[in-house]
C-alpha cells in the first residue's frame, strides 16, 4: 500500500523531481535558486525541458559565472518559445515534436528568419520530423546561401522523400565548393549533385556574395553515425 | 614463559614441531612419540568420543530434516506478520524509501560519467575522432552524457589520433572536447558548429532516425 502511494506521488511530479535532482547538485544554490521560476515558466509553456536543463548544464560544466547561466537558459527559452509558434503548437494544442522546437530555435540562432521555419512547416505534412531539415537550414543560411533559396531546397528534398540521413552530408559538401571559390547557391548545387540528390527544379538565385567571417569549418568529413 | 627442555629430550620436541623425521629419533624417546601420535589421532577422529553409529544416525535425521532457503524464505513470507511502527519510525522509513526512489529516477547525477546505454534498436554507434599528437588527455562531453565536466575519455591510437565510440539517441547533440582536462574545443571534423550562447562555439551531430514522438 505504502508502495503504491508512493509511485503514484512520484508519478504526478516525478518529471519534477527528476529535472531537478540534477541541477541542484551541479549548480550553486544561487544560480539554481535563479533558474527554478525561468524552468517552472518552461515547464507551463510545455516547452522542452531536456534543452533548458542541458543549457545549465553546459554552462555547468563550462564554469560559466551563474549570472551567465542564467542569461543563457532565459534567452533559450525565449527561443524556444518563440520557435514553437512558428511550428504552430501552442501549450493548450497539439504540440510540435520537442526536437522540432529545438531544432527551430537554433535554426533562428543561425540567422534563418521566422518566416522561413514557419513556411517550412506549412509545406511539409505535419507527421514530417522537421529537426534534421531545420539544422540542416540553419547551417546552409550560415554559410550564406539565401534562406528562401535554401528552405525551396529542403523542401523539395522532403517531398521527394530524400532520407534524413542524406540531408546531414550536404553542409560538409557545400563546404568543399566553398573552398574552391564557388558562390554560396551554385556551392549548394554542387553539393546536391555530388552527393547524388537530385537538384529541385527552378531557377537557383545565386544570392548574395558570402560575408567574409569565420571560414567554413574544417576537413570535409563530420564525425559520421555508423 | 617457555618451559626448559631437558637436553635429551630435544629430539622430541623437534619431532612434534615437524622439524625431525620419526627415524632420526633416539630409540628410548620413540615409544613417547608413539604415544603422542595415538592421542592426537583419537582427538583428530571424534573429540567427544562418541560411537560412530550413533553420529551418523544423528547426521541422517539431521540432513532428512533440512529445508531450503527458497522454501524458508517463501514460508516467511506466507506467513502473516504484525509490523509494528511508531509514528516517527514510520516517517523515517518513508522519508527513506522517498529518498532511495528519487535517487534511483534521478540516474547518474554523481561519479564517473557513464556512457549512454549500449546501442540498441534507437541508438546509433557513433565514432568521434580528434587529431591532437600534442595531448595528453582526450575527452568528449555533450548533452548525451548530461555535460558530464570529466566526459568520456578518448583513446589514443598512439599516431596521435584520437577515438571514442559513444551510442546517440537519433536526434541533433551538441558536444565539445576537452584536451588536456582545461582546454575546451570544438571538433574541427565537426561539420556544423553554433554558439553556444557562453560566447564559445559547440560542434553539432545529428543522428538521423528519430521517431516522431
Amino acid at each position: 500500500m505504502l508502495a503504491l502511494a508512493l509511485s503514484l506521488a512520484l508519478g504526478a511530479s516525478g518529471l519534477a523531481l527528476q529535472d531537478t535532482a540534477t541541477l541542484r547538485q551541479r549548480l550553486d544554490p544561487g544560480t539554481y535558486a535563479a533558474l527554478l521560476p525561468v524552468m517552472e515558466a518552461a515547464r507551463r509553456d510545455a516547452l522542452p525541458l531536456r534543452a533548458l536543463e542541458a543549457k545549465a548544464l553546459e554552462g555547468a560544466a563550462k564554469r560559466r559565472p551563474g549570472v551567465e547561466i542564467v542569461a543563457a537558459v532565459t534567452q533559450l527559452a525565449a527561443d524556444l518559445k518563440a520557435a514553437r509558434e512558428l511550428l504552430g503548437g501552442s501549450a493548450a494544442g497539439p504540440r510540435p515534436a520537442d526536437g522540432d522546437v529545438v531544432a527551430a530555435a537554433e535554426a533562428l540562432r543561425r540567422g534563418v528568419p521566422p518566416q522561413e521555419i514557419a513556411e517550412l512547416r506549412r509545406a511539409t505534412p505535419p507527421a514530417t520530423q522537421l529537426d534534421v531539415p531545420l539544422v540542416v537550414l540553419g547551417a546552409l543560411v550560415e554559410r550564406g546561401i539565401p534562406a528562401a533559396e535554401a528552405r525551396r531546397v529542403l523542401e523539395h528534398l522532403l517531398a521527394a522523400g530524400v532520407p534524413a540521413g542524406r540531408l546531414v552530408d550536404i553542409p560538409a559538401r557545400v563546404d568543399i565548393a566553398l573552398r574552391v571559390g564557388a558562390p554560396p547557391v551554385p556551392a549548394l548545387h554542387s553539393a546536391l549533385q555530388g552527393l547524388g540528390i537530385p537538384v529541385p527544379p527552378g531557377k537557383l538565385r545565386p544570392g548574395p556574395p558570402r560575408k567574409p567571417g569565420r571560414p567554413p569549418p574544417g576537413p570535409p568529413e563530420p564525425a559520421m553515425a555508423r | 614463559m617457555k618451559n626448559p627442555m631437558p637436553p635429551e629430550r630435544e629430539p622430541l620436541s623437534r619431532y612434534l614441531d615437524g622439524e625431525l623425521d620419526y627415524a632420526a629419533l633416539p630409540d628410548d624417546l620413540k615409544s613417547e612419540a608413539d604415544r603422542f601420535e595415538r592421542i592426537v589421532r583419537a582427538l583428530r577422529d571424534d573429540p567427544y568420543g562418541t560411537p560412530r553409529n550413533v553420529r551418523d544416525a544423528v547426521m541422517t535425521r539431521v540432513r532428512a530434516a533440512t529445508v531450503s532457503p527458497w522454501r524458508r524464505a517463501w514460508q516467511w513470507a506466507r506467513t502473516p506478520k504484525t509490523l509494528r511502527l511508531s509514528p516517527l519510525t514510520g516517517a523515517l522509513a518513508l522519508a527513506a524509501a522517498l529518498a532511495i526512489l528519487v535517487v534511483a529516477r534521478s540516474g547518474n547525477v554523481a561519479g564517473s560519467p557513464e556512457l549512454p546505454e549500449p546501442a540498441g534498436a534507437q541508438r546509433a554507434t557513433t565514432r568521434f575522432v580528434l587529431v591532437a599528437p600534442q595531448a595528453g588527455t582526450v575527452a568528449i562531453t555533450g548533452d548525451f552524457v548530461n555535460w558530464d565536466p570529466q566526459g568520456v575519455p578518448l583513446r589514443s591510437r598512439g599516431d596521435g589520433v584520437w577515438t571514442v565510440d559513444v551510442p546517440l539517441e537519433p536526434g541533433v547533440h551538441h558536444y565539445v572536447f576537452i584536451v588536456d582536462g582545461t582546454k575546451w574545443q570544438p571538433d574541427p571534423n565537426a561539420a556544423m558548429q553554433v554558439d553556444d550562447g557562453f560566447g564559445q562555439r559547440n560542434s553539432v551531430i545529428v543522428v538521423p532516425g528519430a521517431t516522431r514522438s
